[in-house]
């Protein structure tokens, strides 16, 4: 099989991963923050581990600032919720995805207003429009960093500062960037970064979180047992506590860490060489087959290894079956959850096809796919 | 011993004072010492004064110091050394927008 649908979850994990999430099972025979035997602190050794391991990536000088979600939606969901309140307003960007869009349409209903700046059909945007759509009640700016459907990184260092210099909290969605670029919240200005475990952060499933730069303003969407100030029928607002009721999932979290740990060893300098250039190869290769339209930026240093396409003559999903059937290739295909983006980039009504390497992809396999799909072009033409 | 507001901290001052080579170790806190987060770090008296200095450079947010006496496996409080606010041994955080 050929893998490229990682920016839905990335696969193959590094070897750690796999070792540490079978050691971890096994071995980490206690509930964290529950019980003082050496598994329970061996639990809460591995989490710390973790939570450690993530701020030194995104720069985050609090480590417990930190909370663990169960993925990037739980963690969107809280910032959202947990921050907003009726009669204030919100700017996103027109290449959001749902787990953003979602909340603030249901949010409306409880008079949380929100204003979408439109992007270029390739997804850019432009920083003065969002400075353009601040008003006297904006709480807050909430930006994906890139866009799953077209690859678009967009501007957060120029956006934070806009965020900055009007002091609104800036939410950055790194589900498609975090493990693939480099991220610092103190030089972007983030205030709340949302993060996904099993994607470029190479982690299974069931993992995320929510970095929270200031804890006082953001109420928990979850209320229950910490394991610490038990004798309150108060939450207790001491952090990551506040926002971790209920047992963590720490055989998870802990092969969270050993992915981390392996993109710290392996460098993130190095990953995204690897993909900029599997991405490039991609890219030049379906612009060459005239019936192939690319969505997103041309070069492949304004994107993440996200590209989606449509072939004329074959809808996305038959296409995305075609390569599945004769070369083994995963990909998705469709609206990718995100229909503000598919809106921008014209595909609302058909979807795209996506494909996306990861950093355990070859240039052979890229080759292979093009020439899948030069053939199926090849098979559309003679019908 | 430390106590600590949460398991987090707890964990974190383990990891600091063995990280520097010291001796201390992590054990189940009787519910009357605190009820915080049910773990107090066990520290020899000579070595206290070094190891505070280190969780306070790493950050470690302390709930209180006390000496205890063990007698037979069982721990009695001798002297509540000193009991810390949230933030004294942190400089005060900016509040949020």
């Amino acid at each position: 099989m050929i893998y490229l649908n990682n920016a839905a979850t990335s696969w193959p994990k590094p070897e750690a991963v796999y070792q540490m999430a079978d050691v971890s099972l096994r071995q980490l025979s206690g509930s964290v923050n529950r019980g003082g035997n050496k598994g329970a602190l061996d639990a809460g050794r591995a989490v710390l581990e973790t939570r450690e391991l993530l701020a030194a990536l995104f720069g985050i000088r609090e480590p417990e600032q930190i909370v663990f979600t169960v993925n990037a939606t739980a963690a969107l969901n809280l910032a959202l919720q947990g921050l907003l309140e009726p009669g204030d307003h919100v700017i996103i960007s027109g290449m959001e995805h749902n787990a953003v869009v979602r909340p603030l349409y249901a949010l409306k209903n409880r008079g949380v207003e929100f204003t979408v700046v439109n992007c270029a059909a390739d997804g850019t945007l432009d920083p003065l429009a969002v400075e353009k759509a601040i008003q006297s009640r904006t709480r807050l700016i909430c930006l994906t960093h890139a866009s799953n459907v077209t690859g678009t990184i967009m501007p957060i260092f120029e956006v934070g500062e806009i965020a900055r210099r009007h002091h609104l909290q800036f939410l950055v969605d790194t589900a498609q960037t975090a493990g693939e670029i480099p991220i610092d919240v103190e030089t972007a200005g983030i205030t709340l970064l949302a993060f996904t475990g099993h994607k470029g952060l190479m982690g299974p499933p069931g993992t995320g979180g929510l970095y929270i730069r200031y804890p006082d303003t953001i109420r928990p969407l979850i209320y229950g047992g910490t394991g610490s100030n038990s004798e309150l029928f108060t939450q207790p607002e001491i952090m990551p506590d506040k926002f971790e009721s209920g047992t963590i999932n720490a055989p998870a979290i802990a092969a969270l860490g050993a992915g981390v740990r392996f993109i710290q060893e392996t460098g993130l300098e190095k990953i995204r060489r690897h993909t900029r250039e599997l991405t490039g190869q991609l890219l030049e290769g379906l612009r060459q087959i005239p019936e192939v339209t690319v969505y997103g930026p041309a070069e492949p240093e304004r994107r993440v290894p996200v590209i989606s396409i449509n072939i004329r003559g074959i809808s996305a999903g038959e296409a995305g079956a075609w390569l599945a059937d004769h070369y083994e290739i995963a990909t998705r295909s469709g609206l990718h959850c995100a229909p503000l983006a598919h809106q921008t980039a014209g595909t609302l009504a058909t979807g795209t096809l996506r494909l996306s390497p990861g950093y355990f992809n070859t240039p052979a396999e890229i080759e292979t796919t093009l020439a899948a799909v030069r053939e199926l072009v090849g098979v559309l033409r003679d019908a | 011993m430390l106590t600590f507001p949460s398991t987090h901290y707890a964990l974190k001052a383990e990891k600091t004072v063995q990280g520097a080579g010291l001796q201390g170790r992590l054990i189940p806190m009787p519910r009357e010492l605190s009820s915080l987060c049910g773990l107090a770090l066990e520290l020899e008296p000579e070595i206290s004064v070094h190891a505070l200095a280190l969780l306070q450079a790493a950050g470690v947010r302390l709930e209180k110091k006390v000496k205890v006496l063990k007698d037979r496996g069982r721990i009695r409080v001798i002297e509540a050394i000193e009991k810390y606010e949230a933030g004294d041994l942190r400089e005060g955080e900016e509040s949020g927008s």
